[in-house]
């Protein structure tokens, strides 16, 4: 049991990640911490797909002479991939954040 | 070979060429005169073709069948045999003589929309047309769909609040009958085949007879509901603030035709004369169909709207029909075909007698109609007439029509059914009767302003209708050679 | 077949460098910015037009991008579906760019107006990118590039209610796309590709297929969010009233379509086992749900673009409904629906701008008896209402009564009871708008003109695409039929 647990602590840990990030979004008001759990979302998703690729001793995916035991290289960059387009969407979250909250405080005045 | 080709297509024409000039119609705006030369071609067009067709029949031929393939279950199918001409022929012939009317009634009511009325017009009555012409199921339920639809904007056309009530009211009512009338389509094998329409009707292979009983109710009441049956027809009176014409050709005529016609196709070509004498649903029918012919003769007694007066007439009336063909015995199909004749020529002319006397002046309800006989002579006379052919009196084409409907319930000895035809007879003389008093009869309480001047184009449909009335009730044998194929067909000889 | 092998990168590659361009080069400069986008996307179209062309005549063919082939390679997979679809959203794209031409002159900040196309482009070709990925992480990048251009068009106007409609869709939509994320690692640790054919061929030599499953599932919510089926549809009717007509036009039109389209893919190349799973009876539930639910919504608004929105809930439902039908007739009946969908509903929303644009009116019971006064606008529009209430003769009939025949052909008789009640509920609400539109007597003290012919023209183009569709729906079968047989056959 404590074996299975700690053979697959990766992927506890970005459910664990993921149910806070999920907290976040649903339950939180503030625009601003919304934006910050759909980033610790993100973080968690990108746990579990690195935790996928990798194997025991796993050696970086480079070819060398008599190294056969890899990670698999492409979870990697998928997640380098959705890094960065998880940037764009942030910046773009965080303008929206801003103006409507702008437009808010023209609504009060 | 360019012969059949030739022939082929003209159930097609007889469909698109005028709905063509329906839609070119909508864009006439202010022209008046290309208007209602464009009303006149279309209707004309339609009649030249029906007859055509009509004349290509007698020839001999049976097949004219012009199937459009559109895809998997999905073809289109118009075709031409005696059943459907026949009310092809109804409709199209009463459509060219409601024309002039229409124009100058809607002419009088000014309004400044008459490019829409007369394209939806033109449309309707080319729909009903298509249903008629339809070869398959689908087919027919198309056109049957677009009728409704093209009736809608007419039903609504004076855009008071009445209106729009009713209007809805219509809507409704007419889509769940089409929906219920779109899962029996296609529950029924074959229905989107070419030749769907048999003789015999189409077999029904792995459907039980609970699911097969469904169907076939699906069936009446969806078809039922246009024909006005009985807890369905609240619709009809209710649309008879639409403009007269709408009410004399449409509802009148064309659109519960249609739906009588569609139970007539159900009950012959789909499921067959067979296989509904073995369901022994004939019984409900004539059930409902009495319970309509009294409900309606009642309703009609208690209207003192004349034009709602008439609605429930048709109502009742279009219900003998009905009976006529749920006896499924050819005698009494033969009444039915001859009384829907009778119906559709002699109703058309009473509701546009009533426009008439609306026109001239501005009453519509009964018990204000006093002294109209002596202003208006030749209308009042008109509905006289009108009302005795309905009645059925001898001579006219009610009493022939009636006195084949007699002969099924006394050949299969059904004595109750001939009390609720001697019924019908006596309350429909009664709410008919009262008016053609009142107009000759009643004491005249309030001076009516009216010059009594007529436009002949208002004269002459009304005319025509109860001419047609009258010729056929002398001369019954016109119509026989026209009734007698189709007897032949479903009940062989 | 040499220069058209080449299209499909270019009918991707094209709108999105074109974008960058005027986004450098033409950032102030509305009118080149027009005309550019509009050549881009009239190449795109053109090219669409080609590819589909050759794929019904030669079948279907795959694309390696520079020259790497699929298990490391981006493949670009053309096959009868795909291309039916890229020709759809182009053609729909260039009519949406031909409308806001006088649209966005008058209703955005000029400031706005060539980032505005660059939004258009970006979202276009985003669109065309995602129908044509062979592989479920192309899917993923360019559903996030479509999700955020869609996202920024529905906030483009920049006032407050635009702004709150485009955060609810962006939270939404970036859910959407972590789903995406998660599911393509759970089919990635168990076939080792994420290859859609390879999938396909790997997910039959599973023994467990509890993975492929959740991987599954997961990728279906993330498609449904983006494609507002029902429980998932919250942030719709918000993002698309909001909207700037076009963009409407191309979100209610398009974007959830292609949500659908990548549904199918889900379903029918990834999925194993589909006909006894449980869930299936699941989605087809929450499909009827939606059919219904957005109907009945959709009779109670007030706002005409949130009605037209509501009904798209309603309608995409109706989609849906034909994909889990896992027959031949559910599966054409749901894309010819998506085509009917795409055709009448951005028509609709063309004319809710004509509207706008021309008045200001944007509820229903301000425009009353509008019709009277621009005839043509408003005949158009009642056409396509016809079309989306499925009267005969229009395409919404044909998509309708296929699927509708494809649940009675199964023994479904609550879905047909459900498809039927959908279309009756739609035709209630269509009639509540043509009564308002066309039998009251205008009110309105506003003069009112006819809609400029740069917006009757995309607006007439859709209404006869509808109606030739709907009247000789053989042409719609030819592009189609094959295509579906095609992905009917990975159903397992």
């Amino acid at each position: 049991m404590l074996n299975s647990a700690s053979s697959n602590l990766i992927y506890i840990a970005s459910i664990i990640l993921f149910l806070v990030g999920f907290y976040a979004v649903a339950a939180r008001p503030n625009l601003i911490k919304k934006i910050i759990g759909i980033n610790i979302m993100e973080t968690s998703v990108f746990l579990f797909l690195i935790g996928i690729g990798t194997k025991k001793n796993g050696a970086v995916p480079i070819i060398v002479e008599g190294v056969k035991n890899y990670i698999n290289p492409l979870p990697q960059a998928v997640v380098l991939m959705a890094l960065v387009v998880g940037v764009g969407t942030t910046a773009l979250s965080l303008i929206l954040a801003v103006r409507l909250s702008e437009s808010e405080k023209e609504e009060r005045q | 070979m360019t012969q059949t080709i030739n022939y082929m297509v003209l159930p097609v024409a007889a469909v698109v060429l005028p709905a063509i000039i329906g839609f070119a119609i909508f864009f006439t705006g202010r022209n008046k005169k290309l208007r209602e030369f464009l009303s006149l071609i279309a209707a004309l067009l339609s009649l030249f073709f029906v007859a055509t067709l009509y004349f290509v029949l007698m020839q001999g031929n049976t097949d004219i069948c012009f199937p459009i393939c559109l895809g998997q279950d999905f073809t289109l199918c118009f075709r031409a045999d005696w059943l459907g001409m026949f009310f092809a022929g109804i409709t199209s012939f009463l459509w060219l003589v409601s024309v002039p009317y229409s124009l100058k009634y809607m002419e009088i009511k000014s309004s400044d929309s008459e490019g829409r009325f007369f394209g939806f017009f033109t449309l309707s009555a080319v729909s009903a047309i298509g249903v008629t012409m339809a070869g398959n199921m689908l087919t027919l339920f198309i056109f049957y769909e677009l009728l409704t639809v093209s009736t809608y904007p007419l039903v609504i056309h004076t855009e008071t609040p009445a209106a729009v009530r009713a209007a809805k009211k219509y809507l409704i009512y007419l889509l769940i009958g089409e929906i219920l009338i779109l899962f029996a389509v296609l529950s029924t094998p074959g229905f989107g085949e070419p030749r769907a329409f048999s003789k015999i009707g189409v077999m029904f292979p792995g459907i039980g007879p609970k699911m097969l009983l469904f169907i076939f109710f699906s069936y009446i009441v969806g078809f039922g509901i246009k024909a006005a049956i009985f807890p369905f027809s609240n619709w009809l009176p209710t649309v008879s603030v639409a403009p007269t014409p709408v009410t004399g050709l449409l509802h009148a005529v064309a659109v519960v035709n249609v739906g009588v016609y569609g139970i007539m196709r159900v009950i012959l070509n789909v499921f067959g004369v067979e296989l509904t004498r073995s369901m022994g649903v004939g019984v409900v029918l004539i059930f409902i169909s009495s319970a309509t012919i009294i409900y309606g003769s009642l309703m009609a007694l208690s209207q003192d709207n004349l034009k709602k007066r008439l609605a429930f007439s048709t109502v009742d009336y279009v219900s003998y029909s009905i009976l006529g063909v749920s006896l499924l015995n050819p005698a009494a199909f033969v009444g039915a075909l001859l009384l829907l004749v009778n119906h559709a020529f002699l109703k058309l002319s009473l509701f546009f007698c009533a426009g008439a006397i609306d026109i001239q002046t501005e009453k519509t309800e009964v018990s204000e109609l006093s002294g109209v006989g002596c202003k208006l002579p030749f209308v009042s006379t008109c509905f006289a007439i009108g009302s005795l052919g309905l009645i059925g009196v001898p001579l006219t084409l009610g009493f022939v029509g009636k006195w084949y409907l007699w002969r099924g319930p006394l050949e299969t000895n059904q004595p109750g059914v001939i009390g609720v035809l001697i019924a019908g007879a006596i309350l429909c003389a009664f709410y008919l009767l009262y008016v053609v008093y009142v107009l000759f009869f009643g004491q005249s309480k309030v001076s009516l302003n009216c010059d009594g001047k007529l436009s002949w184009l208002i004269c002459l449909p009304i005319g025509i209708g109860v001419a047609g009335g009258a010729i056929f009730g002398v001369f019954p044998k016109l119509l026989l050679p026209l009734i007698n194929p189709i007897i032949s067909c479903y009940f062989g000889g | 077949m040499n220069f058209v092998s080449q299209l499909p990168i270019s009918i991707v590659i094209v709108p999105l460098t074109v974008a960058v361009l005027i986004s450098v080069l033409l950032s102030s400069n509305k009118k080149a910015a027009f005309t550019v986008s509009f050549l881009a996307m009239l190449f795109c179209f053109v090219s669409a037009l080609l590819i589909t062309i050759t794929v019904s005549m030669k079948g279907s063919f795959a694309y390696n991008v520079s020259g790497w082939a699929p298990p490391w390679g981006i493949e670009i997979v053309v096959d009868r579906l795909s291309s039916f679809m890229v020709l759809l959203i182009n053609l729909v794209g260039l009519l949406a760019v031909i409308f806001s031409k006088d649209y966005v002159e008058r209703k955005l900040d000029s400031k706005k107006i060539p980032f505005y196309y660059v939004l258009i482009l970006l979202l276009l070709g985003s669109m065309t990118g995602f129908v044509l990925s062979g592989d479920i992480f192309n899917m993923f990048i360019f559903f996030e590039a479509l999700s955020l251009s869609s996202y920024s068009l529905v906030a483009i106007s920049g006032d407050r209610e635009a702004l709150r409609a485009g955060f609810k869709y962006l939270i939404m939509g970036m859910i959407s796309s972590l789903f995406v994320l998660l599911g393509l690692g759970f089919i990635y640790s168990v076939t080792g590709t994420l290859n859609f054919n390879q999938i396909a061929l790997g997910v039959g030599k599973l023994s467990d297929f509890t993975v492929i499953y959740t991987g599954a599932l997961l990728l279906i919510t993330a498609f449904a969010i983006e494609a507002a089926l029902f429980p998932l549809h919250v942030w719709l009717p918000q993002a698309h009233g909001r909207a700037p007509a076009p963009v409407s036009a191309i979100l209610s039109g398009l974007v959830i379509g292609v949500g659908i389209f990548g549904i199918i893919k889900v379903v029918y190349y990834i999925l194993p086992v589909v006909y006894s799973a449980g869930f299936v009876v699941i989605f087809r539930s929450l499909a009827s749900i939606g059919i219904i639910l957005g109907a009945i919504f959709a009779l109670f608004e007030k706002d005409l673009k949130v009605i037209l929105a509501q009904s798209s809930i309603s309608q995409i439902g109706f989609a849906a409904l034909g994909v889990f039908l896992f027959s031949y007739l559910g599966l054409t009946g749901s894309i010819l629906q998506i085509l009917n969908h795409a055709l009448a509903k951005s028509a609709l929303f063309f004319s809710a701008g004509a509207i706008i644009y021309g008045t200001g009116f944007k509820r229903l019971d301000e425009m009353r008896g509008i019709g009277k006064k621009m005839p043509i606008t408003m005949g158009l529009f009642a056409i396509n209402l016809a079309s989306i209430a499925s009267i005969p003769m229009t395409c919404g009939f044909v998509s309708k009564y296929l699927l509708c025949l494809g649940a009675i052909k199964q023994g479904l008789w609550g879905l047909v009871g459900i498809i039927l009640l959908g279309s009756f509920l739609s035709i209630l609400y269509c009639v509540r708008i043509i009564n308002c539109i066309f039998f009251e007597e205008p009110k309105f003290k506003v003069e009112v003109k006819e809609a400029p012919l740069g917006m009757l023209i995309p607006l007439g183009a859709l209404t006869i695409l509808t109606v030739i569709f709907g009247i000789y729906p053989k042409i719609a079968f030819i592009l189609i039929e094959p295509g579906v047989k095609e992905i009917l056959s990975f159903l397992r």
